[in-house]
């Protein structure tokens, strides 16, 4: 021991690491996975009752079926119902597909969406999504393939709400089953692609659905792989690794476009990015405040030089795809000198001090500085707050705040989805309207829209309500996002959904 | 020694107790409701509340953390809010990944760090120890995420020899993070190695070891190199320790399914549970590998006796 030559103790240590290190590897994926999909984050959980974030949508949209769908167009088609009619203001009937199995082999009945929206509603079940249901006030099974869904109001935009992830139908046997594995090892559905395996924090392999009702599903295997870095997602692409990359940042943009072999299919989104005002709190309790702070923002150099083009000018609270969207909004006009003008006349002619909010989003937090050198030029003092996301939701939901950026995804693509959680007064902080603005007017409005049947009479309201919305200005109505998904040129049959939850089954790698 | 080893042994407990305790109070006063961020930005109020009381967040402090303690001991460590994985298995799925990264980078380091203190300090003040003393020093300054896409544009970009991320199975894929993690970890052992030996070279006992006629090569491997190892030892130890608490950067970057990144994501969702349970793990195989360094150092001087 004593005369050991200390050098191969060393060795040794070194060969003993690297012996762990080696048997500690994974095993290799059995197959050649047929498509693999790169997005910025793992999903959470598979239950769709469990989680209503993104990454998780994204997977779970190619293992569920909702009752209707909701085309890349926008617009409603069949799914697990075949068919569907409204016997009073307040009841639906729904026609339940046939011979429709899930993956473990049982068979779809009108049960399974019965004990799925009773699920989802079950205040037990604590499910993020459970407002998508909230009008809903019972569900009622008449055969085997008929249920009757009752709202305890007149809901026109249930059918949207019935296309939403959220939704989606599960195997009442299946999660009845499982218990608490449901959803993280067990995972049911009856769409295109069935659950395989997850390695958490790295990838989910689904393998093709041979017996999907919806018609031939293309890809053999689905994996999706989580890639935080956004430059990291976009070199995996290029070198082949990978052959859809979601959320293509600016930076790899524009590189990514000279690259050979690799296209950039964009699509705007129903996320809308703005910078909401504390309505009850002087001076934003005043519109011509409001209305000033609209004039002197440059949005459009926000578009262009924050976002490299990745968004488009907002006029109103809406994107113009969604079902309800006034036409004819036009957005404020950059113009400090009228800006300058309105602080006057509302009693500001020398501006005053305030903050503004953001989470560490770094495009937020860029906007907020943008904000910052704008606002000096109208004389108001901004003094910008970085806060940690938890914290942030709290504090302004709380009203704690002066001015806040934040954003909201109309998913339903229903005007009542992006305007009534937002604008109306039984909405006020944690629900959605941390502006704490209301009109009643704006109420009535949203009121009518959500419980009248006829469209005509829905349109004219929603119509008239983003006129006082855009008017009142309780936001800095700033843009709508753009997705990029970068695509390798062998990759065919890839058509991306405005909600982001693009489907799979049609897609086709050479 | 083996009643040492034991003594140490049945002290871990306490210090994951204390360990418990300070991670607990430390979350619970952080701001930001765990319900809230579970349920997004749209929930109804009613739905808040019913999930507090489910979660046990409406309990007073003492009564939550000694129910978590009552289970902690069967370890139950609860289940992720975010997932409802049991925690023990959402933080035993992230080990091995850690591990593995976490040995290979110290090993790395080791090779590297030790080889080029001892060149540097065999030839001191020449023109090599300048250069490795230059080296070394770009080493510690240079940013982890930067270096960390340098390696991959170079080695999976340009030359197409290794994946740029993820861990699918086969050596290929530990490479860049831990030649990335090992070389950062390796400046700091470089210089240690060459300090020491230079500090046992100029003692009493190397003189007398070349008087007595004992060859160049063995003065300075066995006698001087054995005696300079017991601080890099610490080094090394501290440094495996702190890469088993998961390299955040590095695992973001190369998409690594490690424990970095399980506790940062928990961090900002406030799954509390989580957050506890990957505490607890980085306290004990901290201490484990802190035990392993004190047992080396004895291995390594045998005037180092523990009774």
């Amino acid at each position: 021991m004593r005369h050991r030559y200390p050098g191969r103790g060393l060795a040794w240590v070194v060969a003993l690491a690297l012996g762990l290190a080696l048997t500690l590897g994974s095993g290799a994926l059995a197959q050649g996975p047929e498509l693999v999909v790169a997005q910025g984050a793992d999903a959470v959980s598979l239950d769709p009752h469990r989680t209503n974030d993104q990454p998780s949508s994204r997977v779970m949209r190619q293992i569920y079926d909702t009752l209707l769908v909701q085309g890349e167009d926008l617009q409603l088609y069949p799914g697990l119902a075949t068919e569907w009619r409204q016997l009073s203001p307040t009841r639906w009937e729904f026609k339940i597909r046939q011979g429709v199995r899930f993956h473990n082999g049982d068979v779809l009945t009108a049960h399974d969406v019965k004990f799925t929206f009773d699920r989802l509603r079950d205040p037990a079940t604590a499910a993020p999504g459970a407002f998508i249901l909230s009008p809903v006030a019972n569900v009622e099974v008449v055969d085997d393939y008929t249920i009757v869904i009752e709202t305890s109001y007149p809901f026109a935009p249930l059918l949207n709400h019935l296309a939403h992830t959220t939704t989606s139908i599960l195997s009442r046997n299946a999660v009845t089953r499982a218990g608490d594995a449901y959803g993280t090892r067990v995972v049911v559905g009856t769409g295109p692609f069935r659950f395989e395996e997850w390695v958490t924090g790295s990838h989910i392999v689904l393998s093709r659905n041979p017996d999907y009702w919806g018609g031939e599903v293309k890809p053999g295997r689905v994996v999706f792989r989580a890639i935080p870095e956004g430059t990291v997602r976009a070199i995996e692409l290029e070198t082949g690794a990978v052959d859809l990359a979601y959320n293509i940042e600016p930076q790899d943009e524009l590189r990514l476009a000279d690259v050979p072999g690799i296209d950039l299919v964009r699509v705007e989104t129903l996320s809308t990015t703005y910078i909401g005002f504390n309505a009850r709190k002087p001076p934003f309790n005043d519109a011509r405040v409001r209305q000033a702070i609209n004039h002197a923002i440059n949005v459009d150099a926000i578009i262009e030089h924050i976002y490299t083009g990745q968004a488009s000018r907002a006029a109103g609270p809406i994107s113009q795809m969604v079902w309800g969207a006034h036409p004819e909004l036009r957005p404020y006009e950059y113009n400090p000198e009228r800006a300058r003008q309105l602080l006057a006349e509302a009693g500001y002619p020398n501006g005053f001090k305030t903050t503004i909010w953001t989470n560490d989003n770094p495009l937020r937090m860029q906007i907020a500085e943008v904000v910052q050198s704008d606002l000096r030029k109208v004389g108001i003092d901004v003094e910008v707050n970085v806060m940690e996301w938890g914290a942030y939701l709290r504090e302004t939901a709380q009203g704690n705040h002066d001015m806040f950026i934040l954003g909201w995804v109309t998913v339903t693509a229903d005007a009542d989805y992006g305007l009534y959680s937002l604008f109306h007064s039984s909405t006020f902080g944690d629900p959605g309207n941390r502006t704490f603005w209301s009109h009643p007017r704006v109420d009535e409005l949203l009121d009518l829209g959500r419980t009248t049947a006829d469209p005509q009479v829905r349109l004219r309201a929603y119509r008239e309500a983003q006129e006082i919305i855009v008017r009142e200005a309780p936001w800095v109505f700033l843009l709508f996002l753009t997705e990029v998904t970068g695509v390798r040129s062998n990759v065919t049959g890839f058509v991306p959904h405005p909600a982001g939850h693009h489907r799979l089954q049609q897609v086709v790698k050479r | 020694m083996w009643v040492y080893i034991a003594r140490r042994l049945l002290a871990l407990p306490l210090v994951l107790l204390g360990v418990s305790v300070l991670v607990f109070l430390a979350l619970h006063l952080a701001p930001g409701d765990p319900a809230q961020i579970m349920l997004g930005e749209v929930a109804p109020r009613e739905q808040l509340e019913r999930l507090r009381q489910e979660l046990g967040l409406d309990q007073p402090l003492v009564v939550q953390y000694v129910r978590w303690l009552g289970r902690l001991v069967q370890l139950d460590l609860g289940r992720s809010i975010r997932s409802n994985r049991p925690v023990v298995e959402e933080i035993g799925a992230r080990i091995p990944a850690t591990a593995q990264l976490a040995a290979t980078a110290v090993a790395v380091a080791v090779a590297i760090g030790v080889t080029a203190g001892v060149v540097s300090a065999r030839r001191a003040n020449t023109w090599v120890d300048q250069v490795v003393t230059i080296v070394a020093m770009a080493g510690v300054a240079m940013p982890v995420f930067w270096q960390a896409l340098m390696l991959i544009l170079l080695f999976s970009v340009y030359l197409g020899w290794l994946p740029p991320s993820g861990r699918l199975g086969g050596w290929q894929y530990l490479v860049l993070p831990a030649v990335t993690l090992g070389t950062s970890a390796a400046a700091a052992i470089t210089r240690m190695t060459r300090s020491t030996m230079l500090e046992v070279l100029g003692l009493d006992f190397i003189r007398t070891a070349r008087a007595k006629g004992v060859s160049e090569a063995r003065v300075f491997f066995h006698h001087a190199l054995r005696n300079a190892l017991v601080p890099v030892v610490t080094i090394v130890g501290l440094e495996f320790g702190s890469l088993m608490a998961g390299a955040v950067i590095t695992e973001t970057v190369f998409a690594w399914p490690g424990v970095g990144r399980l506790v940062v994501d928990a961090i900002r969702s406030r799954d509390l549970p989580v957050v506890q349970g990957c505490v607890l793990f980085f306290a004990a195989s901290y201490a484990l590998i802190n035990l392993v360094v004190d047992v080396t150092y004895a291995l390594l001087d045998p005037r180092i006796r523990y009774g």
